[in-house]
């Protein structure tokens, strides 16, 4: 191969351009990419649970630990700008749970789970719970790499929650309708939720909850595979 | 949503490249962003303007942000093209079924944020 002649640079004040390709949102589905690999390599199977401050993601996975623990080891990566209250609510029922403080930002991103991921001995976990942090937008840009997306909506959200936030539900395999024990409280009818979720994501499978009254736990168990 | 960390992120980017091609000054930055993404570019643009005050690189800068329009694809029937907004509420309520078998379509472009071009003074 003949060596280049040379290369000619810009003088000093002269105006360059440079055309590029980069892309901030695919670095972190490339990362997703990376954690699941990571995760299928040690068996892990990861649920990303999505939703609003109160929409019930913490109980919610704390009633799917009390039925699996036994079934599966299990551990939980939970998310939120600040405090450990979720957390230790879920590590009293016994599993390893690690706390992310993102301090900041409104979402957990693929390369905190990255991190995260390696604070644990995935040799000894089969199912990890990632609860996002409480919102129902941002976590729409970020895949973290898990297997399923769940939203958690609840009834006291209103009736409007799911058609206000609708990306959200795009990539989100189940959508949980929680505390529907409230639905004529709220004068809120579950089935619109519901039928607003399938015109958005036509293969979204709609889960109805109410976690406090033990109702469709063992339901959201088995649309999840576990 | 996230404009702030992402305009922070990009001002940063801005100064690495900056310094690899020895530029004096960043002139313009031309940004491609996706319809499907959480991203304002009128957020983006005002964070923009307050932070590049501090920056002696980026001071005299401009931001062009263009909205990239929403391209799925039907892995069912092969449809490949825009999304329905569906008009039942007064609301952008885009629809990820597919316009013409009605399945699950998947997202070729519009989840974005792409910086394409960047003129710059040496």
């Amino acid at each position: 191969m003949m060596p280049i002649k040379g290369v000619i640079e810009p003088d000093e004040g002269e105006i360059m351009d440079i055309e590029l390709q980069e892309d901030f949102l695919r670095r972190n589905r490339e990362l997703a990419d990376e954690v699941r690999l990571l995760l299928d390599k040690y068996g892990v199977t990861a649920i990303d649970v999505m939703g609003s401050i109160g929409a019930g993601k913490t109980c919610l996975i704390e009633a799917m630990t009390k039925r699996l623990k036994d079934k599966y080891r299990i551990a939980m990566i939970g998310g939120d700008v600040a405090t450990t209250i979720d957390s230790e609510r879920v590590s009293k029922h016994g599993i390893d749970v690690l706390q992310i403080n993102t301090g900041a930002e409104c979402h957990l991103d693929a390369n905190l789970i990255m991190k995260a991921i390696k604070e644990f001995d995935l040799e000894n976990i089969d199912l990890l719970f990632i609860e996002n942090v409480g919102n129902l937008i941002c976590p729409a840009d970020y895949p973290l790499g898990t297997h399923k997306r769940i939203v958690v909506i609840s009834i006291t959200e209103g009736p409007y929650s799911i058609v206000k936030h609708p990306l959200i539900f795009r990539e989100a395999s189940i959508c949980v309708i929680n505390k529907i024990d409230l639905s004529e409280a709220m004068e809120v009818d579950p089935e619109k939720l519901a039928s607003d979720a399938i015109k958005i994501n036509p293969e979204i499978i709609v889960v109805k909850t109410s976690c406090k009254q033990d109702i469709g736990i063992d339901e959201l168990i088995a649309k999840l595979g576990l | 949503m996230h404009e702030a960390s992402m305009t922070m992120q990009l001002i940063d980017y801005l100064d690495k490249v900056a310094q690899e091609n020895n530029a004096k000054k960043i002139l313009d930055i031309y940004l491609e962003v996706g319809e499907f993404t959480h991203l304002n570019p009128d957020q983006i643009r005002y964070l923009f303007d307050i932070l590049k005050e501090r920056n002696e690189v980026l001071k005299k800068s401009k931001l062009h942000i263009e909205r990239r329009k929403g391209i799925v694809k039907c892995d069912s029937c092969g449809y490949i093209g825009n999304i329905n907004i569906d008009n039942e509420y007064d609301l952008y309520l885009p629809v990820f079924s597919c316009p013409k078998c009605g399945s699950l379509v998947k997202v070729v472009e519009g989840d974005e944020f792409i910086i394409k071009k960047i003129r710059m003074i040496k």
